[in-house]
């Protein structure tokens, strides 16, 4: 389990006039100033968690991170994961857990992928049996045995991702903090990684944290996150409910034979519906434009539709997540679209 | 030549950017040097025949010359261009309007000088005042006469740089030359020391013309004519390796345009 | 046992970098004579000034070929084993140096052993063979105590210089960019290779007691080139215990501190 109580850090960066004038004053006085990197944040996530961790750049987001890997002490508050303080207690905590940077590898560069394999079930001090078992699974899942005796500096960055997350999983972690792992891979490599991450969390209820910018991602695997801006959370719940929060919603779109005859359709919606489920009814130039929020399914409507023969054909649009992950860092939650 | 301040200024910028590492660089050079005149104040302790070769002051005089001028032409310049080739970096300077070559040679150039204030000028303050040398005419020769060897050595680090096909041969070969360089050079010992036929063999070599010639027309007792002549073969010397490098260089862009890199 | 845990991961990888390094073996073998030249010009140097004088600060010939070798001997083991010093600042530049702190396992342990360098072969060798020239000329007594006494002194040596150079690098976590630092070091350790006799008294303290390097190359040695058991060569070891537990004490206090780069 991971718990952050009412955790802070700042940092000092030290100013400097610019031009020559101002590095030379910089040998005598130093003019410091405090940032404010993390502010009085708050979570807990339960074990067996997929939590994607969000945020604009320069949000607290990599501090929060360091701070829970245990790089960081933090300057107020309390972190508490697994039962241990990640700073204080750092060689016993990182025994588990398991960490991708998606920019450098967490590998030894210059030895084959397989002898780093080895030094990892050393360290971790992985059981024979159980580190044959998960080589196995990774080969299946991410075909990795025609890759594991190169050396990680002769890959391409899709196969040395691919090395880097096996790695990671190696040891059985609880929790497996993956910052950007997917970036820059094509669709077939990060659809292998997804693939992974939500097995490995199905049978051995891995606890995933992951910081990513890339939606695809967020829609694949999380169902919960964390957002964070400024150095605090802004947001903290289901990816579904943010849509709400952000007022876009499904839209489904009615294709009548003849646009004029709308009338039927309208009340019959209208008068199935509440006017909070089914939040308005557009008429389009060849369409209709209904509006839903989250209380009702697509299937709800479009059931209680269908028996009107008046319908050519019909479309759906989902809630557009990078539309709202955009509106929520603008800092626009909680207003009507 | 607005192109060639440019390219210095910009490269003296990045090496004096961090004053910690040039101070660093400073103080180690200092304690360099004083380690040798320690070593050598040592050598000359005794009731030897040493002096007999030749004595303490002059010893240190050489010496000191020798170091101050190889540190000021020692300018890895080598490591740089062999990295650009590595990398395929060296494309791009094919675009631009300044040569590859001339941008490199501007970069050495930026090297030294920052050279010479972490190390060759504290060594020359100290000689100037302890030797009380004379700045007579020779001085100006002096002076266009390291110019000259700067313009040796770069074409030496040219050639090196563009033969070497790994980092870690790239630093055997830096390290050999630099090793190799110094002890001929007579920064490392004098070289009146060694033997008398191995004296007169280097004379032929371009060491000669790297570091004797400048230290002699500083130092020695020739007249203006010999002097004269010195730079000429000095400056004779530098013309062959400008042609030589060029001619190398020409080729082997030749190879990396043709096989891409 | 965390020894024996540590060991078998060490093995391990000192195992497989070796055959990673020696993959190269061209440039293994131009970096060896590299080094060698280099070493090669102090020597001459020696060999050349000892043809006009029979003393240096009171240490005959054969003396300081020894204690030269001995010297060689030590920061060769500094080199092949633990050369990934010079390496450090990028880490610290880029921030890349948290990685080294996110698996179980001691962090400098984790970097020191993360590349081995094998040029320092050439120069071992080297030292070796010119012990054993020294040696055969001074007639020493290579009895089996002082064998004994032999590696222990170029293991305390070896652990000196490692110890200094780890505490340059460990400053890193203070000034983001400790590459002078490392590199003034390793350019001051030349103080080691001579007669410390030869100094002035100021230097003599200084590489005593502030940056114990005459402890890597010249104290040491006088164990084998006097003739009565020489107290400060014996002070070798004190010397290397209590820099190695500055060097871990200092460390330590860095990583706790160390903000990396980047948000």
């Amino acid at each position: 389990m991971i718990q952050l109580e009412n955790v802070s850090k700042s940092f000092f960066i030290v100013k400097k006039a610019p031009g020559l004038g101002g590095s030379v004053k910089s040998l005598f006085v130093r003019n410091k100033e405090t940032v404010e990197a993390v502010k009085k944040i708050d979570f807990t996530i339960a074990d067996g968690e997929i939590v994607g961790l969000l945020g604009p750049n320069g949000a607290g987001k990599s501090t929060t991170i360091k701070m829970m890997t245990g790089i960081l002490r933090c300057d107020h508050g309390r972190i508490n994961i697994n039962g241990r303080d990640p700073f204080r207690e750092r060689m016993k905590y990182t025994k588990d857990i398991g960490v991708v940077f998606g920019q450098r590898t967490q590998l030894w560069w210059e030895l084959p992928v397989i002898e780093s394999f080895d030094i990892i079930r050393k360290i971790y001090d992985v059981e024979m049996a159980e580190y044959n078992e998960r080589l196995k699974l990774f080969d299946e899942m991410l075909g990795i045995n025609q890759i594991i005796h190169k050396p990680v500096r002769n890959l391409s960055l899709g196969q040395r991702m691919l090395c880097d997350i096996a790695g990671a999983f190696l040891h059985n972690p609880r929790i497996a903090f993956l910052d950007e792992p997917t970036i820059g891979l094509d669709l077939n490599i990060k659809s292998k990684i997804r693939e992974l991450i939500l097995a490995m969390n199905k049978k051995f209820k891995t606890t995933i944290i992951l910081t990513t910018h890339d939606i695809s991602d967020i829609k694949a695997l999380c169902e919960r996150i964390i957002v964070i801006d400024k150095g605090s959370i802004i947001y903290d719940g289901n990816l579904s409910e943010i849509s709400d929060l952000v007022g876009q919603n499904q839209e489904v779109g009615i294709y009548l034979e003849n646009i004029e005859n709308n009338q039927l359709l309208i009340s019959a919606v209208q008068s199935e519906f509440a006017p909070d489920e089914v939040l308005d009814i557009d008429v389009r130039e060849d369409y209709l434009n209904i509006r839903i929020s989250n209380k009702i399914t697509v299937s709800q409507l479009m059931g209680h539709i269908l028996r009107n023969e008046n319908i050519k054909d019909f479309t759906i649009s989902e809630p557009d997540v990078e539309y709202v992950i955009r509106k929520v860092y603008a800092g626009e939650l909680g207003n009507e679209d | 030549m607005g192109n060639a301040v440019k390219f210095i200024r910009l490269n003296m910028m990045i090496k004096l950017s961090r004053k910690e590492s040039f101070i660093f660089s400073l103080f180690g050079n200092i304690i360099f040097f004083f380690l040798t005149y320690q070593l050598w104040h040592g050598i000359y302790a005794g009731d030897s025949g040493i002096s007999s070769v030749l004595n303490f002051e002059a010893v240190i005089l050489k010496l000191f010359l020798a170091m101050g001028l190889a540190s000021f032409l020692n300018t890895n310049i080598e490591w740089f261009i062999s990295r650009d080739i590595l990398s395929g970096n060296i494309q791009k300077y094919l675009l631009i309007p300044e040569k590859f070559y001339n941008v490199k040679f501007f970069e050495t150039i930026g090297t030294s000088i920052c050279n010479l204030f972490s190390n060759t000028i504290p060594l020359f303050i100290f000689i100037f005042i302890k030797f009380k040398i004379e700045l007579n005419l020779s001085f100006p020769l002096f002076l266009f006469s390291i110019l000259i060897s700067l313009i040796i050595i770069y074409n030496i680090d040219l050639i090196i740089g563009l033969t070497s096909f790994h980092t870690e041969a790239i630093w055997g070969i830096s390290t050999i030359k630099t090793a190799i360089i110094a002890f001929l050079a007579g920064a490392v010992i004098p070289l009146e020391f060694l033997p008398l036929g191995f004296q007169n063999f280097l004379k032929y070599t371009p060491f000669e013309y790297i570091y004797q010639v400048p230290i002699k027309l500083l130092t020695s007792e020739a007249n203006i004519n010999e002097k004269m002549m010195m730079l000429l073969m000095q400056i004779i010397c530098g013309l062959i390796l400008t042609a030589l490098a060029k001619i190398i260089f020409a080729h082997s862009v030749k190879k990396i345009t043709i096989n891409g890199g | 046992m965390a020894i024996k845990r540590y060991a078998s991961i060490y093995l391990k990888l000192l195992n497989v970098n070796i055959k990673s390094k020696l993959e190269f073996a061209a440039d293994f073998w131009i970096s060896s004579i590299g080094l060698i030249l280099t070493n090669l010009t102090s020597l001459f140097t020696l060999y050349f000034i000892f043809q006009h004088i029979p003393m240096l600060g009171g240490v005959s010939y054969y003396d300081t070929i020894f204690i030269f070798s001995f010297f060689t001997i030590s920061t060769s083991l500094h080199q092949i084993f633990f050369d990934n010093i010079w390496s450090i600042w990028i880490h610290f530049i880029e921030g890349s140096f948290i990685k080294y702190c996110l698996r179980p396992i001691d962090s400098m342990f984790y970097y020191l052993t993360e590349s081995i360098d094998p040029k320092g072969f050439s120069q071992l060798i080297l030292g070796i063979a010119l012990m054993a020239y020294s040696g055969a000329n001074l007639n020493l007594n290579w009895s089996f105590i002082n064998i004994i006494f032999l590696v222990v002194l170029l293991l305390c040596a070896t652990s000196i210089y490692t110890s200094l150079m780890t505490i340059a690098a460990a400053l890193g976590f203070w000034i983001t960019d400790p590459f002078e630092v490392i590199s003034l070091v390793n350019r001051s350790k030349d103080f080691g290779k001579y007669p410390i006799t030869i100094f002035n008294n100021a230097t003599k303290f200084i590489i005593t007691f502030v940056l114990p390097l005459g402890f890597v190359g010249f104290y040491p040695s006088t164990f084998f080139v006097k003739d009565t058991i020489n107290f400060m060569s014996l002070m070798t070891v004190p010397v290397a215990l209590i820099l190695f537990f500055a060097q871990r004490l200092i460390w330590k206090a860095g990583l706790n501190r160390y903000i990396p780069a980047g948000s």
